[in-house]
């Protein structure tokens, strides 16, 4: 393997600072082009934090199947170049990741932030939590099948094709309807793993898909070389091996979720995440994150307002709020806190855009939030709208109140667009 | 010493099977021909072999050592050149061989320059830039390089131009002279049959026989006809090999497969049976069959 590493590493190293030259180029003539400085950068963070490691990836990729036939010539062990390439991989993609990130330090230090804004949670040290993974995955699964079909499916069916041609073997109509079939199981697969639907998600939450892609495109790349390599293995063994991977990464990843949402330096919102990372695999854990929000006094208000709000516009799941909604009612009950159920309809209302008017008109008089849903909502009485107003007016008159002052803001907008 | 023995050998590709059952081995210093029509699984083997196909039944033993084991370390002593072989690298074939030279225990470096200099090849061009003929030289000579014990050549003389043909054949027989063995696939008979030692004769997923060169003549008769009515002619072993110019047709006939005192009526053929006149045999028996 030595030897394997000792002829490529050099050679990519050249490549790799070849294409990473050639981008510095392109930078350079971005500098030159009549467009704002601010565009001029997110350009130059496209090519040289995208653009090239994507194509010299690829370009160095492409190596390994064309020149097979060559290193299968040579003595070293198929077990080794299969983990030569693994560690060339590596290498390419630490390589290429530190060019660019070093120059674009040297060149200006905001065009790393500012990205790296857009990818990091920023109300929070935790980066690993539901929403992060989702789209992660969502990622991972594109571009892993992408390059999985190039070069692990596409030249096996096509030595497969080209071997049905010279020997003059066609397709039996048992083997077109399996290759259907098996095609018509990947769309399945494929919408079931993206799906967020209540069911999908209850038995396979998101640690389990995570650890399924893991292995399928780490096994999964493994094989397709292995099998372009003709190594002899025993794929009961290598089966077994992959499921003993599947469930070693689980469980790692399961206590990795277990241990943020115990941990006490964890911002509520990342523990709520990291929940839902576990769905119905939770042991009990949601109890955590619910004598949480119990033992947070006076400000569970302020809680649900800063941390489950967010999370919840954020999220966009219909599924998952209703979930999250549910608790915090309960929640608010228990403490017979009339501003938290009040942020809770809040929340509902504009989350399904429904209300229960009953809870509405009982809150309304000391929670300025019914009052303002009240004279909002179309269906409810107009008599009912104006007494809702002249509280909200009497209310919000040097009302000081953070919480209160928001509802205030927002009945001043409103009543000025019904004026109009 | 048996350097490659295979025993019932068999290899489908989507059901099509290609080698059924095939048995074979190969001395030590031998010059075997591997004949058999095109996809009749003559590359297959050495593809085999080389541990470019995994075989699905059967045994593959090389220099002793089963091919299930993953043996890698013996292509150390085996050279295989074939054109499905490509040095594709963004390097001259000058810095690329002296890289790949290294993979190996007894690469000779010298050597590769020396020859690829006698066959005019330029080698400061990268892989893809050169002729298909041109490519299958740099292959052999750095299969040659290798000091291997043993070299699988793929229809080599197909590629090759005449001039080239000769020199690689004359390097050839210096190689097997010094104790290395050659398998050679090929169709054109004539190409080899004055170079072989060994022929093996490949045909519907089988081996149809495996003789030394010399032993071909006391193994099978030629004789003549002017009619096609003598009862010997008619039976499935006897198969026609040519017109002469008498205007008589020469048969050929395996030892055995008749009685001598059966031959009256039939002129005797003085001409040896050539390589050439066993692969017309078999091919045509084939289509008999």
């Amino acid at each position: 393997m030595n030897k394997l590493l000792k002829f490529f590493i050099p050679k990519t190293t050249i490549e790799i600072l070849k294409f990473f030259g050639f981008a510095l180029v392109i930078v350079a003539a971005i500098q030159f082009l009549p467009i704002e400085s601010d565009t001029k950068s997110i350009f130059s963070v496209i090519v040289l934090l995208f653009l090239f490691p994507l194509v010299s990836y690829f370009n160095n990729v492409m190596y390994l199947p064309t020149s097979l036939d060559w290193i299968l010539l040579a003595p070293v062990k198929k077990f080794h170049i299969v983990l030569a390439h693994g560690l060339l991989n590596i290498f390419k993609i630490a390589l290429m990741l530190l060019l660019a990130i070093l120059f674009l330090s040297l060149y200006n230090l905001e065009l790393i932030t500012k990205p790296l804004e857009f990818l990091l949670v920023s109300d929070g040290p935790q980066t690993f939590n539901r929403t992060s993974v989702h789209e992660f995955l969502t990622w991972v699964m594109i571009i892993g099948s992408s390059v999985l079909f190039i070069f692990g499916i596409l030249p096996n069916y096509v030595q497969s094709v080209q071997q049905r041609q010279n020997y003059h073997v066609k397709k039996t109509v048992k083997e077109k309807g399996k290759t259907y079939l098996v095609a018509f199981g990947f769309l399945i697969f494929v919408f079931l793993f993206l799906s967020e639907s209540g069911e999908a998600e209850t038995y396979l939450p998101w640690f389990l898909r995570a650890s399924l892609i893991i292995v399928l495109f780490l096994f999964g790349a493994i094989y397709s070389t292995l099998s372009s390599l003709r190594f002899y293995f025993s794929k009961k063994k290598f089966n077994a091996v992959a499921a003993g991977a599947f469930v070693l990464v689980s469980f790692l990843l399961h206590t990795y979720a277990s241990m943020d949402i115990t941990s006490r330096n964890l911002h509520l919102i990342e523990k709520i995440e990291s929940l839902d990372f576990l769905g119905s695999y939770s042991s009990g854990l949601e109890k955590v994150i619910d004598a949480e929000l119990l033992a947070s006094g006076p400000s569970l208000s302020k809680i649900a307002f800063r941390d489950l709000k967010p999370f919840i516009e954020r999220s966009g799941r219909a599924d998952l709020n209703l979930e999250l909604l549910r608790k915090w009612e309960i929640i608010c009950k228990l403490r017979n806190d009339y501003t938290c159920r009040l942020a809770y309809h809040v929340q509902w209302f504009s989350t399904k855009g429904k209300a229960t008017p009953e809870i509405l008109r009982q809150a309304c008089p000391s929670d300025l939030g019914s009052c303002l849903i009240l004279y909002d909502r179309k269906d409810i009485p107009l008599a009912e709208q104006q007494l809702a107003a002249q509280t909200l007016t009497s209310r919000c008159e040097n009302n000081k109140n953070e919480f209160e002052i928001t509802f205030c803001k927002r009945f001043k907008s409103l009543e000025r667009k019904k004026k109009k | 010493m048996n350097i490659v023995e295979v025993k019932g050998l068999s290899k489908s590709f989507h059901q099509n099977s290609v080698l059924d059952d095939v048995n074979f081995q190969i001395k030590k210093g031998t010059f075997t021909a591997l004949l058999g029509k095109n996809g009749s699984g003559k590359s297959t083997i050495l593809n085999i072999l080389m541990g470019h196909e995994t075989l699905d039944t059967g045994e593959c033993l090389l220099f002793g050592e089963s091919l299930k084991n993953n043996p890698d370390h013996l292509k150390h002593k085996i050279g295989h050149v074939s054109e499905r072989i490509r040095f594709d690298y963004p390097l001259t074939m000058r810095k690329f061989i002296a890289d790949y030279g290294k993979f190996f225990d007894k690469f000779d470096l010298a050597q590769f320059y020396k020859q690829a200099a006698e066959v005019k090849i330029n080698l400061d061009k990268q892989f893809g830039e050169y002729s298909r003929g041109q490519k299958m030289q740099i292959v052999m000579l750095a299969a040659l390089a290798q000091n291997p014990e043993l070299l699988l050549i793929d229809e080599i003389t197909s590629v090759l131009d005449a001039y080239s043909r000769n020199y690689f054949i004359a390097l050839l027989k210096d190689y097997t002279k010094k104790g290395g063995t050659v398998i050679l696939t090929t169709n054109i008979v004539n190409e080899v049959q004055h170079h072989c030692t060994d022929v093996l004769f490949l045909s519907k997923s089988k081996i149809k026989f495996q003789t030394a060169l010399l032993d071909i003549p006391s193994n099978f008769k030629k004789v003549r006809s002017h009619g096609t009515d003598h009862p010997l002619i008619n039976i499935p072993e006897c198969i026609w090999s040519g017109i002469n110019s008498d205007g008589s047709n020469s048969y050929i006939l395996p030892n055995g497969s008749y009685n001598p005192s059966s031959l009256q009526g039939l002129l005797e053929d003085k001409r040896a049976v050539t390589l050439e006149d066993l692969y017309i045999y078999y091919s045509q028996r084939d289509q008999n069959e």
